[in-house]
């Protein structure tokens, strides 16, 4: 990755001009053309993908659908280059829809029970979702994607999606989407609160979340 | 005498001790006052020296004869030791009869006769010292000393042992009779200190002065007596006399004390002795001392009070309930004396508070525990410290400050940039220089507690900004000094601003003497008089004037020849008229009844209303907008202004929509003023002047024929309302993006100087770097941390720490 920049894709595409053609590419590489868009370019389009997901036996609102767009390094929603499918799927050595299906069997369970690994999902859920050349995420997606990842990992979910739909307003920066998981996982150490400190490196968007649990409560 | 006995033989001991006692009695019992015949002398030193030397061959102790030299000197010195011992418990023995005071004086006695006596013995009894106990002393025999060493061991064992219990028992009473006030011989008392000093002996250097003796037998025991004297002593003094007079007692008792070192102790003992004495005397009452603290603090005690930081002072801890009191009771008295300043003006709101009683008032806190804390506490920096936080607690958070609920509260740096607006500015009363400066001294002591600092910087350069363009300063050496003050304060970066406002005046001046000649030269002649000030705009706090205007034809000639001649000067600077801080002079040739014209200081907008009137005396407001171009708000303004001067008549036009009943009656009732002729007050003059009808469409307005005034220069310039409430909007929020701006940068400054910081820490760090000019929220820095993230200066590590991202 050194030698170009960091420039994932070009990374990628040396690489598979680079090696051999392998059985499993090529299987990998057929799959991708089944989905892959016919308005050109060496992508599958939104039609492919729901397609693709559904193959897989999955809802699109099912939250492992994420994991997957990171593992596969889609750069926006809905959208899956052809290398990154093809490595991506390879690094799991899954070749066949069936053997993807078990793949991702094995990325649920990695969601529930590996905390980093969800980490990873729910930060990399901020950049595959932001709407292009915007920088912070609109209110209302940002809402959505919280009831979908953290609904059971973050008791004051309800609340907190009241709070930035009537009294915030405005829309989620990076940092506070980052953080409110940290948030979350904070909740079961003070569950009332008692202990939050103002003061404390929480965003302060979160400091005035705390303030308005309290004010509700009296 | 000694020559009358023979010389003893010198092998047979008996004979020589007998022969050495005699000239012993003499040196130990007789009286030695006259000294000791040299005769004696030679001749019992003779004796030891024969004996110590004699071929041992025939010594009574036969057995011995190999060590005869080692033992030869033994015979005697135990011979000595013994007789020492003897006649110390003769001593001891006799010592039964005494008490008291009396035992003491034996003692001294006894002590100085036996000192003088074991020095001649010393001297007697040298040859033993320098040969035979050198020599026992070399081979490790640590039992024999010196026969002066030996003497005082002897008195130790024999005498002060078995007395010392009584001896220094009856000292103590000694001491504590003193202490009663009775007159007692301080000499005895050092006498036998001294003694005991003499009699701590250190094994391996008699020279030394060794204190074990006086340590362990005196010291202990003296201590120990102090104590229990003083918590006896204390905690009666304390239930019969009360709290006040036991300060006095015990600084007393504290400063006896340490006298008592100099009388007759060691001055190794002042330590112990002092740490007891305040440990007894105060911090075992420091709770009920502590506990009056604030009734003193009200009471303006301030002797009682320096008495009492100078007790608990060597207290550990002992101050920190005076810091905690004092804190709170000047904030109290602080927030009470504004209060009561509040109270005392009540026909007018907070918001109109007389700023100079207002500072007064300040100032005036400020000083009174200044004093208090330099003449009772001895400037002490804790209590300093108290008293900073205090002040500084109630100079910006009182209840003129805080008063949200009506209107907009004025902060304390918005007065104190008022007050000294007032003393720096034009006024009879300002005449006297050095007292002005005090007076700014004690603006400046009130501004240094002042958390906004750059609130001040902000009012502070409004103001300035009004005094330079409108030429009211007191004085340039009063600014400048002003100045100085500030940049002591606060650094040349605080005054960077202000200080080129007056480089642009002085700069303007000598500009406008150029333009003048540069008139002459282009042949122009001006019209009136023109001044121009060019200034930079990123230093003045001028508001823009944000409205169309069409400048009298009169002056538009003066206006394009300075703005052709400043272009032709510098290029690529832009120049914007400030029409709202212009003025003007108008002779004002209008009154039918004066003989004198009238001389109007207007504004300029005001001077382009007016100038019309020279073609015609009426004019419609639609007409005068048509002229001037002016913006409603300005026109009105600026209208409401010359009708409250009854310099223009207003009438209601066919097409006032106002919809109010009485559209004629500001008319009427401004002429029925007039006619009463008490047309000098503009305030009782106009002041009927219905504000809603100035301006409306098709009012018209009239020249006033008959104006009237008792003064020949009229003063129309005044401040335009919504002017000045819009200014301190303005002021606010820039004051509140400054604010961003130099968090923004001192955040970016310590992440790339740190590179990576814990959230606390670079809070911390912030604060302490934005001190000097405002003390910023947490939630304040927090929230520019935040956009710092947002804009990639920074990143987080984890939850509490930052990197800088290059």
């Amino acid at each position: 990755l050194n030698k170009h920049d960091y420039n994932l894709d070009r990374t990628l595409r040396l690489e598979w001009d680079r090696i051999p053609k392998r059985r499993e590419a090529v299987m990998l590489e057929n799959i991708f053309n089944n989905y892959r868009d016919p308005e050109g370019g060496d992508i599958i389009g939104i039609d492919g993908t729901v397609q693709f997901i559904t193959d897989l036996g999955l809802e699109l609102s099912d939250s492992v659908v994420l994991a997957i767009a990171m593992t596969l390094n889609a750069e926006a929603e809905g959208e899956f280059s052809k290398l990154g499918f093809i490595f991506g799927w390879l690094s799991l050595s899954a070749t066949s829809i069936s053997e993807m299906k078990v793949a991702v069997e094995h990325m649920k369970e990695q969601m529930q029970n590996n905390p980093a690994y969800f980490k990873n999902v729910y930060r990399f859920t901020y950049t595959y979702i932001l709407p292009p050349n915007t920088r912070s995420l609109p209110t209302e997606s940002a809402i959505a994607y919280w009831e979908l990842l953290l609904t059971g990992r973050f008791q004051k979910l309800t609340e907190w999606n009241e709070f930035i739909l009537n009294v915030y307003k405005k829309s989620i920066s990076k940092d506070t989407w980052n953080m409110i998981l940290e948030f979350a996982n904070y909740i079961p150490n003070d569950p009332d609160l008692e202990n939050y400190d103002l003061e404390a490196s929480w965003p302060s968007v979160i400091d005035e979340f705390v303030e308005y649990l309290k004010e509700n409560k009296k | 005498m000694t020559q009358g006995l023979p010389f003893p033989a010198a092998n047979d001991i008996d004979e020589t001790w007998n022969f050495i006692k005699y000239g012993v009695d003499k040196i130990l019992i007789q009286d030695i006052n006259q000294g000791i015949e040299p005769s004696l002398y030679m001749n019992v030193y003779t004796a030891i020296h024969n004996f110590c030397v004699q071929p041992n061959s025939s010594h009574t102790n036969a057995g011995t004869v190999s060590r005869g030299a080692a033992l030869i000197g033994a015979d005697i010195y135990n011979h000595l030791a013994e007789y020492l011992t003897a006649h110390l418990t003769e001593t001891l023995n006799n010592s039964t009869i005494y008490n008291d005071e009396n035992l003491v004086d034996y003692y001294i006695r006894k002590w100085d006769r036996y000192v003088i006596g074991s020095r001649y013995l010393n001297n007697i009894f040298s040859y033993l010292n320098r040969h035979w106990v050198k020599r026992e002393r070399e081979e490790g025999h640590r039992h024999i000393h010196d026969i002066n060493t030996l003497c005082l061991i002897r008195w130790k064992e024999d005498l002060f042992n078995p007395i010392h219990s009584r001896l220094i028992g009856a000292v103590l009473d000694l001491i504590n009779k003193q202490r009663d006030g009775e007159t007692v011989p301080t000499q005895h008392i050092r006498a036998v200190v001294q003694s005991c000093v003499a009699l701590g002996l250190d094994e391996n250097n008699t020279k030394k002065t060794n204190l074990t003796v006086y340590r362990s037998f005196f010291e202990a025991q003296f201590i120990e007596s102090t104590a229990a004297y003083y918590s006896k002593e204390s905690s009666e003094f304390l239930q019969t006399m009360g709290v006040v007079e036991y300060l006095k007692k015990a600084s007393d008792r504290l400063r006896e004390e340490s006298g008592r070192i100099t009388m007759y102790l060691r001055p190794e003992s002042e330590e112990i002795l002092r740490s007891t004495c305040v440990q007894v005397l105060v911090s075992s009452h420091s709770e009920e001392i502590q506990e009056q603290f604030f009734p003193l603090l009200k009471g303006d005690r301030e002797s009682d009070l320096k008495l009492m930081f100078y007790l608990l002072e060597s207290v550990p801890g002992g101050l920190i309930p005076l810091q905690k009191n004092l804190f709170s009771y000047v904030k109290e008295q602080g927030l009470a004396a504004v209060d009561a300043l509040v109270a005392g003006s009540k026909e007018a709101p907070a918001s109109s508070i007389d700023t100079q009683a207002y500072i007064d008032t300040l100032q005036r806190i400020h000083s009174k525990y200044t004093n208090l804390v330099q003449a009772a506490f001895n400037s002490h920096s804790d209590m300093q410290k108290s008293l900073d936080d205090a002040c500084r607690y109630y100079i910006n958070n009182n209840s003129v400050t805080n008063k949200p609920a009506k209107g907009r509260a004025i902060k304390t740096p918005d007065l104190l940039a008022r007050y000294c607006d007032t003393l720096l500015r034009k006024s009879s009363k300002n005449a006297d220089g050095a007292s002005n400066d005090a007076y700014l001294d004690g603006a400046m002591t009130i501004f240094q507690y002042v958390d906004e600092k750059d609130a001040f910087e902000k009012a502070y350069s409004r103001t300035l900004a009004r005094r330079l363009v409108h030429g009211t300063s007191l004085s340039q050496d009063a600014e400048t000094n002003m100045i100085t003050k500030l940049k002591g304060i606060c650094g040349s970066d605080y005054t960077n601003k202000l200080q080129r406002m007056f480089q642009d005046m002085s700069v303007s001046t000598e500009m406008h003497d150029q333009f003048k000649e540069y008139l002459d030269n282009a042949d122009v002649k001006p019209v009136g008089d023109f001044t121009p000030y060019v200034l930079a705009e990123s230093f003045w706090p001028l508001p823009p004037f944000n409205s169309q205007f069409n400048l009298p034809p009169e002056l538009t000639v003066i206006k394009d020849k300075f703005t052709s001649y400043y272009n032709g000067k510098h290029t690529g600077r832009k120049l914007q008229w400030l029409w709202n801080f212009s003025k003007g002079e108008l002779k004002a040739n209008i009154s039918k009844s004066s003989k004198v014209g009238f001389t109007l200081m207007v504004s300029m907008v005001q001077m382009a209303i007016l100038l019309p009137f020279n073609d015609a005396l009426e004019y419609t407001i639609e007409q005068l907008k048509d002229i001037t171009l002016l913006d409603d708000d300005f026109l009105k303004g600026s209208l409401t202004i010359l009708l409250k001067a009854r310099i223009l008549f207003m009438s209601g036009g066919n097409g006032s929509s106002s919809g109010s009943g009485k559209p004629s009656s500001a008319d009427g009732d401004a002429m029925d003023v007039d006619e009463a002729g008490s047309a000098s007050k503009k305030k009782t003059s106009g002041a009927t002047i219905d504000e809603a009808l100035v301006a409306a469409p098709g009012t018209k307005y009239r020249l006033n024929t008959d104006f009237k005034s008792k003064k020949m220069r009229i003063n129309l310039n005044l401040p335009l309302k919504n002017d000045q409430k819009k200014e301190a909007e303005d002021t606010q929020k820039s004051l509140v993006d400054d604010r961003r701006m130099f968090l923004d940068a001192c955040i970016v400054r310590i992440m790339k100087a740190r590179q990576e910081l814990s959230h606390v820490h670079l809070i911390q760090e912030t604060i302490d770097q934005s001190s000097k000019r405002f003390v910023p929220s947490v939630t304040d820095i927090k929230k520019c941390i935040e956009s710092l993230i947002e804009r990639e200066y920074l990143q987080r590590v984890d939850e509490k720490t930052y990197r800088y991202l290059a």
